[in-house]
C-alpha cells in the first residue's frame, strides 16, 4: 500500500537496483518507516517531551536535539558491568531496542504488513517490557530487582485491557493486520467514534507502557533510583534509553493507527497531539502505587474495554 | 522474598546522609533500622571553645534551613543566664524573621514532598514561589539564609518603614499561592492516592515517641512551644494552632500548608505592632555572663529546638547541648513505615521533614 509518493531520488535508484532485486523490504526496514524514520521520530518525541515539560514548569529546558546529544555522549562513555550481573545484562537493552524497532516496520505507511501482524505487535512490545525486567534482575542490585518485579507486575496489570481493546479493534475491522485496520478506518471512519471505550482503555495504558507518570512505577527515581536502569551506564544505558524513546513513538503511533487513522500525514499530526496530551498528563500527576494501578487497570479499564468488545461481537 | 533495601547514606530521596535499613517481604516493609550519625560535626564540643558571641555564629550554622531557630534558642538561654530582658521591638523583629523562615521551610518541604511522590511540576512551582520569601529575607537581613539577625540582648538590625510594604506584598502573593497549593494537594487524585492513609502515626505513638512539631500535631497531639511556653512575642499575636487527627502523610502536608497561612497572619500583626514601638530600640548591651545555667526553647518549622547552656562566668560556655526536632521525630519513622509498601518509604520518611544536620550536629 502506497498512500504517498516516494521522493524522486529514491524512486530512481529503486528502479536501477530494482532490476536486480526487490528493494521495497529494504526501504521499509532501513528507511521509512523503519530504522531511520523511527530514530528521527524517537529523538523528536524525546526532545519535545523535555522541552514541553520544561516550558510547562517555568523552566527553559534543553535544546530540542538534546536527547540525540545525550545518546552520542553516552556511547562515548565507559559502560560498567557489575560483578554479579549475568550475560543478559548486556543483551537486555539490545533485545529491547531490537524488539521495539520491529513494530514500526509493520506500520501502514509503506511498511511490510501481513495478516496477523497485530499479534506480533502485542508480543514484541511485551518483549521490550520483559527485557526491562530482565535487565533489572540481572544487575544484581536490590533496586534493580524491585524495579524488575514492579515491571512484571505492571505488565500483568495492563496486559488484559490492552489485549481486550486490541481484539475489539481487530474484530471491528475483521482483520488482524495493521493495514487491514487502517483500511477499515479509511472506508468507515475512525474507530475512535465507533469504539470510544476501547480507545479510552487503550490510551490509559500508554503511560504504563512507556513509563510515564502516573504509571512510571518501575522506574521511580525517588523510590528505587530508576529501578532497572540503576546499574546501567555507557553504551548499555544509551541503548536502553533509546529503546525507551523509540517506544514513545511506537506506542503513540500504534494508538493512532488503531483508533485515529485517516491518512499518513494526519497520522503524524495526531501522533504529536496525542504525545502532547500524555506529556500534559505526566506533568500534572503523581506516581501511583502498584496496587492502585492494578485496581485501576483491571477494575475500570478492563471492564471499559470489555464493554466495547461485547458491543462489537454482538 | 525477604530483602534488605538500604535507604542511604546516599539516596535520591534523602538530601543528607543518614541510613535507613528497610527489611521487606516482597514490597511490604516489616522492619526498619535507623542509623544516625553520618553528619556529626562536633558542634557542641566546638561551642565550648568559642566565646558566647562567636557561638551565635556557630549555632546558626548547625542547619541551613533552621538558621533562625538555633541562634534564637541559644541567645534566649544566654539572656536568661545574664538576666536581661530584651526590648519589645527586638522580640517582634525576631518573630518576623522566624515566621518568614517557617514559611520558606514549609514551602520547601511541600516542594520536596511533591517531588518524592513524582509530581515534579508542583515542586517547580512551589520552589519558585518560595523565592518571594527568600527575596524578602535578603532585603531585610542581607542574606537568603544565615541571617546573622541575633545577638545577645536583641537583634543586630532593624526593620524600618521601607521594608514593610514589599514584605506585605510578598506575603499576599505567598498567601494566594499557598491556598492554591492546598487546593492542589486536596483535590489532585494522584496526590491523594499517595498521601491519604500512608505512613500513619497514631496519637498514642506520637506521644510515646516524644514527637514534636507538625509531625505531632498531625497526629492530634498538640505540642507547640509558641502556645505552650510563649517566647518572643507569640503571646501578643493571634494565631491558631493547627492540630489534625488523621496522622497520615496527608495530615502532615495539610498541617504544614495551613501553618503557612497562620505565619502570614502573625507577620501581618507583627508588622502592624512594630509601628507603635520606638525605632532603633533593638538591643540592650550585655557586659558579662554570670555563672549559671538555663535552657532556650523555640518552635522551629520542624518542632521544638531545645538549647541548654551552662556558663561558669568566663567568656566561654562550659556546656552547650542542642536537641533538634528531627532527633525526636526520627524515632517515629519505623512506626509510620511498618506494614506500608516500599513505595511509601521515601514519602513517609520525608513527611517528618527530616533535617539530619540538625540531628547529628
Amino acid at each position: 500500500m502506497f498512500p504517498y509518493r516516494w521522493p524522486v531520488l529514491i524512486r530512481v535508484s529503486a528502479v536501477r537496483i530494482g532490476d536486480l532485486m526487490d528493494v521495497q523490504p529494504f526501504i521499509s526496514v532501513l528507511i521509512v518507516p523503519g530504522l531511520l524514520f523511527t530514530s528521527v521520530m524517537a529523538f523528536l518525541y524525546a526532545g519535545m517531551y523535555r522541552k514541553v515539560r520544561a516550558r510547562m514548569q517555568n523552566r527553559r529546558g534543553p535544546p530540542f536535539v538534546q536527547p540525540f546529544y545525550d545518546f552520542i555522549k553516552l556511547l562515548s562513555k565507559d559502560s560498567i558491568k557489575p560483578e554479579k550481573s549475568g550475560m543478559l545484562f548486556t543483551w537486555a537493552p539490545i533485545i529491547a531496542l531490537a524488539s521495539v524497532l520491529i513494530v514500526p516496520i509493520l506500520f501502514p505507511i509503506g511498511g511490510l504488513s501481513f495478516a496477523g501482524d497485530l499479534i506480533v505487535v502485542i508480543y514484541v512490545l511485551n518483549v521490550s517490557a520483559i527485557m526491562l525486567a530482565v535487565g533489572g534482575f540481572s544487575s544484581g542490585s536490590p533496586f534493580g530487582a524491585v524495579g524488575g518485579s514492579r515491571e512484571v507486575t505492571q505488565l500483568f496489570a495492563y496486559e488484559l485491557p490492552l489485549a481486550i481493546s486490541m481484539v475489539a479493534v481487530a474484530v471491528k475491522a475483521s482483520s488482524f493486520s495493521l493495514v487491514g485496520i487502517a483500511g477499515a478506518q479509511e472506508a468507515g471512519g475512525m474507530f475512535f467514534y465507533q469504539l470510544p471505550f476501547a480507545c479510552i482503555a487503550f490510551l490509559s495504558i500508554i503511560p504504563a507502557k512507556i513509563g510515564l507518570q502516573p504509571f512510571d512505577i518501575p522506574e521511580a527515581e525517588q523510590e528505587i533510583l530508576g529501578g532497572p536502569f540503576v546499574e546501567y551506564s555507557g553504551y548499555r544505558l544509551a541503548i536502553f534509553t533509546f529503546a525507551n524513546q523509540v517506544k514513545y513513538f511506537v506506542v503513540i503511533s500504534l494508538a493512532v493507527i488503531l483508533f485515529f487513522w485517516r491518512n499518513w500525514w494526519q497520522f503524524l499530526i495526531t501522533g504529536f497531539l496525542l504525545w502532547l496530551l500524555f506529556i500534559f498528563v505526566k506533568i500534572i500527576s503523581a506516581r501511583v502505587k502498584t496496587d492502585q494501578s492494578f485496581v485501576f487497570f483491571w477494575q475500570y479499564m478492563g471492564i471499559l474495554a470489555l464493554v466495547d468488545l461485547v458491543r462489537v461481537v454482538i | 522474598m525477604d530483602m534488605v533495601v538500604q535507604f542511604g547514606p546516599q539516596h535520591l530521596a534523602l538530601a543528607e546522609p543518614e541510613r535507613f535499613k528497610v527489611h521487606t517481604e516482597g514490597e511490604k516493609v516489616v522492619d526498619v533500622e535507623v542509623a544516625v550519625g553520618y553528619n556529626h560535626r562536633g558542634i557542641e564540643k566546638l561551642a565550648e571553645r568559642k566565646t558566647f558571641e562567636q557561638d551565635i555564629l556557630l549555632v546558626e550554622r548547625i542547619c541551613g534551613i533552621c538558621s533562625m531557630s538555633h541562634p534564637v534558642a541559644f541567645t534566649q538561654a544566654v539572656e536568661d543566664i545574664a538576666g536581661v530582658d530584651i526590648p519589645e521591638r527586638a522580640n517582634y523583629l525576631r518573630m518576623i524573621i522566624a515566621e518568614l523562615e517557617r514559611i520558606h521551610s514549609h514551602l520547601l518541604w511541600a516542594g520536596i514532598a511533591a517531588e518524592i511522590i513524582g509530581i515534579e511540576t508542583l515542586f517547580m512551582y512551589i520552589w519558585k514561589d518560595r523565592e518571594y520569601v527568600l527575596d524578602q529575607l535578603e532585603i531585610i537581613t542581607g542574606n537568603r539564609n544565615h541571617y546573622a539577625w541575633n545577638t545577645i540582648g536583641g537583634c543586630r538590625k532593624d526593620i524600618t518603614e521601607k521594608h514593610i510594604p514589599p514584605l506585605l506584598t510578598a506575603l499576599e502573593v505567598v498567601e494566594r499561592r499557598t491556598e492554591y497549593y492546598i487546593d492542589a494537594f486536596l483535590r489532585n487524585r494522584t496526590i491523594r492516592a499517595r498521601l491519604v492513609g500512608t505512613g500513619i502515626l497514631p496519637r498514642e505513638d506520637a506521644r510515646k515517641l516524644c514527637t514534636v512539631g507538625p509531625t505531632a500535631r498531625a497526629s492530634g497531639y498538640a505540642v507547640d512551644v509558641r502556645k505552650d511556653d510563649p517566647h518572643l512575642a507569640y503571646d501578643k499575636v493571634d494565631f491558631a494552632e493547627i492540630v489534625l487527627g488523621e496522622g497520615d502523610n496527608m495530615a502532615r502536608a495539610k498541617v504544614r500548608l495551613l501553618e503557612i497561612l497562620e505565619s502570614v497572619k502573625i507577620i501581618r500583626q507583627a508588622a502592624k505592632a512594630i509601628k507603635g514601638l520606638p525605632e532603633g530600640d533593638i538591643a540592650v548591651p550585655v557586659a558579662e555572663i554570670p555563672p549559671g545555667e538555663s535552657v532556650g526553647r523555640y518552635e522551629a518549622p520542624r518542632g521544638e529546638v531545645f538549647h541548654y547552656v551552662k556558663s561558669n562566668g568566663t567568656f566561654y560556655p562550659e556546656r552547650v547541648k542542642v536537641r533538634a526536632p528531627t532527633y525526636s521525630n526520627i524515632q517515629a519513622v519505623p512506626t509510620m513505615l511498618m506494614g506500608d509498601t516500599l513505595a511509601d518509604v521515601p514519602i513517609s520518611l520525608a513527611s517528618i521533614d527530616p533535617c539530619f544536620c540538625c540531628t547529628d550536629r
